[in-house]
């Protein structure tokens, strides 16, 4: 099983390769450091399971979730979380990821949930599953409540991490006045009207680290 | 000049007048240094607030990763290795998983992002949870009517009360049931009693009550505190 591992912090990644690497069947094709280089190097090696941490910059572990769901259908997506947080197992199995597990018990669990989605199957830890039916009980009452766009989603995450116009075009292969349209009309459907404001709500949304 | 002549009187008068003045000008002064001193101690607890953040950011990323790729590698480490081996590096292991969980219990304390994300009903109810699972002591958690809007000083105030509130008990209290209630009608009043062995001397200043009094204050509330040798406390913020 050729798999890619993305995560920001290189320790991590090496831990994963090492421990990935030990397993019959299962080879380490490429790592990336965040979401756009994991979603590049995904379309170059097409690898049968991916490794994604939720948090890292530039790209999400979910968007990039999204992103490689909708372009790769035959490959599997794990994220893994430092945070024992439901709102990210419920985005990440929204965006289209097989499983969800927890950093402080991926020594534990890593490589029978691998094993589970190469087959095909999801793979939640019990904790996980409880925690998924409490919040989809308590969520049929209310409604969607994001405004966003996926895309103006990426893009608020970018100039909440202070990338320029045209570093944001660069990154998503558009131009820089499609950059600024998108960002005018964000600014708009928030009712917002600074970079100051668009950072909390980044933090607020999970798309940036406070 | 005698005393009792108009003009006499009217320089009394005039002399009266004036002292009124300057008290009235003292008055205001003092006002306004008491507000002055009341913004800067609010800006130094909300200074206080995001170095604190700033901490358990560090804490999280740096250490709990390190931690993780500890795991990681242990893990590795013992499927290479022989049988005899095996156990103890899963002892090993034992302790990174408990060094990590310590770490993020400890990060949750200090930055209330429950508090941020999903508000302050779940984050005290965590709390009092999580309070309950440390200490083997009963601790229940009761809201009363419909939440007002409370500002995010009050609603921080509210969070760090009862952290401290419970901190105490866990430390000071021998306790064995603890009620946390907070209440929205009339008055927002947040109620903490244990049932432990109370204290005759109300510790002020330092840890506890002088921090919680200060908090109080700076979020336009009032603390009270009742206790009894051997008969339990009870702590009330009223905002």
């Amino acid at each position: 099983m050729r798999t890619l591992i993305a995560d920001d912090h290189g320790i991590v990644r090496s831990g994963l390769r090492l421990l990935l690497e030990r397993q019959p069947g299962m080879e380490v094709v490429a790592e990336a450091a965040d979401g756009v280089e994991a979603f590049e190097l995904a379309r170059a090696t097409q690898p049968d399971l991916c490794v994604l941490d939720v948090g890292m910059p530039r790209m999400t572990g979910l968007q990039a979730t999204r992103e490689i769901r909708a372009h790769l259908p035959g490959t599997h997506v794990l994220i893994v979380s430092m945070h024992d947080d439901e709102r990210y197992l419920f985005e990440a199995l929204k965006a289209g990821a097989a499983g969800y597990v927890l950093k402080r018990e991926a020594d534990q669990v890593l490589v029978a949930a691998l094993r589970a989605i190469a087959r095909g199957e999801p793979f939640l830890t019990n904790a996980a599953e409880r925690t998924l039916i409490r919040r989809w009980m308590e969520e049929g009452a209310r409604g969607p409540d994001e405004p966003l766009t996926a895309r103006e989603q990426q893009i608020v995450k970018l100039i909440a991490e202070a990338h320029t116009n045209a570093q944001i075009a660069q990154t998503l292969y558009v131009s820089e006045k499609t950059v600024e349209s998108h960002r005018a009309n964000v600014l708009r459907k928030l009712g917002m009207r600074d970079r100051v404001e668009l950072v909390r709500y980044a933090i607020r949304r999970g798309l940036v680290e406070a | 000049m005698s005393r009792h002549s108009p003009l006499a009187r009217l320089l009394l008068r005039r002399h009266i007048a004036e002292l009124a003045q300057e008290r009235e000008a003292v008055d205001q002064l003092r006002t306004r240094l008491e507000a002055e001193r009341r913004a800067a101690g609010a800006a130094a607890i909300r200074a206080q607030e995001q170095e604190r953040q700033r901490l358990a950011q560090d804490l999280h990323d740096e250490v709990n990763q390190a931690l993780t790729a500890i795991l990681l590698r242990l893990e590795a480490t013992i499927q290479e290795s022989p049988p005899a081996l095996r156990e103890e590096l899963r002892d090993t292991k034992r302790l990174a998983a408990q060094a990590m969980e310590e770490l993020l219990r400890l990060s949750r304390r200090l930055r209330p992002a429950v508090l941020d994300d999903h508000g302050l009903m779940p984050a005290l109810h965590t709390q009092v949870r999580d309070f309950s699972e440390q200490t083997g002591i009963r601790a229940t958690f009761h809201p009363q009517g419909a939440p007002t809007r409370l500002s995010q000083e009050q609603q921080l105030a509210i969070y760090r009360v009862t952290q401290e509130g419970l901190s105490n008990i866990a430390r000071h209290a021998s306790a064995q049931r603890v009620k946390v209630e907070l209440s929205f009608v009339g008055r927002t009043v947040l109620r903490i009693s244990d049932d432990g062995r109370g204290f005759s001397e109300p510790r002020v200043g330092g840890s506890g009550l002088g921090g919680m009094r200060e908090r109080a204050m700076l979020a336009g509330g009032h603390l009270s505190v009742w206790s009894g040798d051997g008969s339990g406390t009870r702590v009330e913020l009223t905002i």
